[in-house]
């Protein structure tokens, strides 16, 4: 067995499944964590009254985190691969798919069609994680496991 | 775009986050009833399961067990005869080893 193969064995199982949730998990918390310190802010963000701000920020923070420690809950039981927490993984996909898409709109408000660029990718984000949430509340529904 | 309406769109934005954050609570709340039900019917199922396995387990061996006392009666059984019919050949034996003892004395009587 390689090292490459080691390592990722030690990693939990939710990081080795799903890898990409849990990079798009922690590409979120910066900006949320620098936007509510005051560190950095984006000024597609000033659109909004400072309420929606700070909700804003501390929606993308939750919602990652959550996102995350939804993900992580992963378990094999028998053949079959399980999140056991599954209601935190769809609140977070809830949250983060509705922030996404606010700063898409924001950004296209504030620059119109020069924003597009950046903007297209965050709404293709949004709408790639309401998909995901949308699927999971389904096969929750249907007893399928997801 | 002007102030006034930069202005309306922020508060439209505010209240979509807002709408986005109950919905996510309202999601949560569904999805954690949901996989309680879930759980409950499957910790239900998994032992209805277990019972039916045990139940059909212990038939199995139940049977298994019959099947071995029946031998058990006929190695039994089979061991009786043995021993009777050894215990036979060595009277026939005794009885021979008295007859040639007998002819090797030269006394004719029995």
């Amino acid at each position: 067995m390689g090292f490459q193969s080691r390592m990722l064995r030690r990693l939990p199982l939710g990081v080795r499944v799903y890898p990409l949730d849990m990079t798009f998990c922690f590409l979120g918390v910066p900006s949320a964590v620098f936007s509510l310190i005051g560190f950095s802010t984006s000024r597609a963000l000033s659109v909004l009254p400072q309420w929606a701000e700070i909700g804003w920020a501390v929606m993308l923070l939750v919602g990652c985190l959550t996102w995350a420690i939804g993900t992580l809950t992963t378990r094999k039981v028998g053949n079959d691969i399980v999140i056991t927490r599954v209601e935190l993984m769809i609140f977070g996909l809830t949250l983060v798919s509705t922030t996404s898409f606010i700063y898409a709109v924001a950004m296209i408000v504030l620059n119109g069609t020069t924003a597009l660029l950046a903007a297209v990718p965050l709404m293709a984000f949004a709408i790639g994680t309401y998909l995901r949430r949308v699927d999971l509340i389904g096969r929750m529904r249907d007893k399928d496991g997801p | 775009m002007d102030p006034e309406t930069l202005k309306l769109i922020g508060v439209v934005l505010g209240a979509l986050l807002t709408g986005g954050f109950l919905k996510a609570v309202l999601d949560y709340r569904t999805a954690k009833k949901t996989t309680q039900i879930d759980y409950s019917t499957s910790v239900a199922q998994t032992l209805a399961e277990l019972n039916d396995r045990l139940k059909t387990e212990l038939k199995e061996v139940r049977e298994e067990l019959r099947v071995e006392r029946a031998q058990r009666r006929t190695l039994e059984e089979q061991l009786i005869e043995q021993r009777e019919e050894l215990r036979e050949e060595r009277r026939l034996r005794r009885e021979l080893e008295e007859r040639v003892r007998l002819l090797e004395s030269g006394d004719t009587k029995p």
